[in-house]
């Protein structure tokens, strides 16, 4: 298993966090309305309450694995993957092709394409829409039972021509949020490497100026060394200057005497 | 004239460049649509139409930008203007009925990636006053409502149906704006980041010029002192050998007198 090493995706992680603790929190209040008002029965309203529950099992368990320093790539694929299926299943069971909420899954998309670009934004993609169409067919086929959110006389889950609208909708929804996201979290990758590059430039640049200004501290060392040596041979050079005065004293004393 | 900074430039031309994409995948997807037999020509007509307009606009904003500076208040009215076609065009494939209502959402998406969250919020908000005062208009029959499916009018205006359908297009919007707004958010943060890296290190080149120019000096005067040194060195010798000479000059005419 590969571990999220890099703080980047870390960083992004987070983000995911934050956001699904914010979807799950207006889907929760929304839930509630619904409830309180009547728009969905007792059934539907609980395995709305247990999608909302076990999405945020694998929320706590990625701030545990996070704040555990365990957090592998392996987990946050299995959290976004649960994500996708909770929200499947949850709406299946809230009408599934009925309910005009199959544009969730574009939140996990969303995110997974944050986290691991392009290549995963894709792959969440069709994953969703995989399912979606799966449901769809086996509901317009009637494999799986359709539990009608709207009680309606005449059900549109059995018109083709929407299910194919809503389908062809979530296509375009799913891999344009999934294209546009890659897009946007390459961008910000890219200045990730950028900004990495400039502070490698400027620790360089930084290190060098330390190094000059050694230099130059150890040049002006040399010259205070060299002053004092200097200062001692111009006092020798002074004294033998003197010296060489009294000595041709002499000989020219000397030289009158003979 | 307040025009777009640098960095909302930056996101704008970006923009500018998928947004033909985006509106040929939704081409080729409605010619799909109409092609199988989903929706007759008229019924996707409208749609056509929004996306012409919406690709004209885009082709229009990325010429001005080509050429100059864009001004602030014609990035916004074009977002604006991409919502209310793609709305209208809602308007004409069903309303609520249709479930390509999502639609305005990439308006929302750009308009926070391109002004932040505060913006994208704006966005969102009257992308969704718009569908909901189109919505009732609808409903209060104020408005023609358009049948895309051949459905009888019983489930767009079932309570339940349209309660959940606003709600989702609701959250869908807002949740959009406020996520792509973090996102865009830590771009910005890096893109300062990187300004700001970019400052210091001019800075700092600048700095190490001077302080390179310093250490040049440094080793010069270093240099000159050596030469210094090493003449004086000379002249000493010179001199201990001139003092011994004369020493000896000296000592021989001391015998000389002796003698």
């Amino acid at each position: 298993m590969t571990p999220v090493s890099t703080g980047v995706k870390i960083e992004n992680i987070r983000i995911y966090l934050y956001i699904k603790w914010f979807v799950l929190a207006i889907v929760f209040l929304l839930n509630i309305f619904e409830n309180l008002a009547g728009l969905m029965t007792v059934m539907q309203a609980t395995i709305a309450y247990m999608g909302i529950f076990v999405a945020a099992v694998t929320a706590f368990l990625l701030e545990w694995s996070i704040r555990k320093n365990k957090l592998v790539n392996f987990i946050a694929h299995v959290s976004l993957s649960i994500d996708i299926l909770v929200i499947v299943l949850v709406l299946y069971f809230h009408g599934g092709i009925e309910n005009s909420w199959l544009f969730l899954a574009v939140f996990v998309i969303f995110l997974a394409s944050y986290i691991f670009g392009f290549l995963a934004g894709f792959i969440y993609a069709s994953f969703s829409f995989i399912i979606v169409f799966a449901m769809s067919v086996m509901q317009y086929l009637e494999f799986i039972p359709t539990l009608a959110l709207f009680n309606l006389p005449e059900a549109h889950w059995k018109n083709i021509q929407y299910i194919t609208d809503y389908v062809t909708g979530m296509f375009v929804l799913y891999f344009a949020s999934a294209f546009s996201i890659g897009l946007l979290t390459r961008l910000a990758a890219q200045r990730a490497e950028r900004l990495n590059g400039y502070r490698a430039n400027l620790e360089k640049t930084i290190k060098n100026e330390e190094e000059t200004k050694k230099k130059i501290v150890a040049a002006k060392e040399e010259m205070s060394v060299k002053d004092a040596e200097l200062e001692r041979l111009q006092r020798i050079s002074a004294e033998q200057q003197l010296k060489l005065i009294e000595l041709k004293r002499e000989i020219e004393k000397l030289r009158g005497m003979g | 004239m307040i025009c777009l900074n640098e960095r909302q430039t930056e996101k704008m031309k970006l923009w500018l460049q998928i947004k033909p994409w985006v509106i040929a995948i939704g081409f080729l997807l409605i010619l799909f649509e109409n092609l199988t037999g989903v929706r007759t020509f008229l019924g996707v007509l409208p749609g056509y139409i929004a996306l012409i307009v919406v690709l004209v606009i885009g082709l229009i904003m990325r010429q001005s930008l080509k050429r100059r500076k864009m001004w602030l208040i014609l990035a916004h009215a074009s977002f604006i203007i991409d919502a209310s076609v793609i709305l209208a065009g809602i308007y004409f494939h069903g309303g609520l009925e249709t479930p390509w209502a999502f639609g305005p959402v990439f308006v929302t998406f750009m308009g926070a990636y391109v002004f932040g969250t505060a913006v994208g919020i704006v966005y969102a908000t009257y992308t969704f006053s718009m569908f909901l005062g189109m919505f009732l208009l609808e409903y209060y029959r104020i408005i023609p409502h358009f049948s895309i499916f051949n459905l009888p009018d019983l489930y767009w205006i079932d309570e339940g149906y349209f309660a959940d359908s606003l709600l989702g297009i609701f959250m869908l919007n807002f949740v959009m704006a406020i996520a792509v707004g973090a996102v865009s958010r830590v771009t910005d943060q890096r893109s300062e980041k990187i300004e700001e890296y970019v400052r210091e290190l001019e800075e700092s080149y600048s700095r190490v010029r001077a302080v390179e120019v310093e250490a040049e000096q440094a080793a010069k005067l270093v240099e000159e002192k050596n030469a210094e040194l090493k003449r004086n060195r000379k002249i000493i010798k010179d001199r201990e050998q001139e003092i011994t000479e004369v020493e000896r000059d000296i000592e021989r005419l001391k015998k000389e007198k002796k003698t």
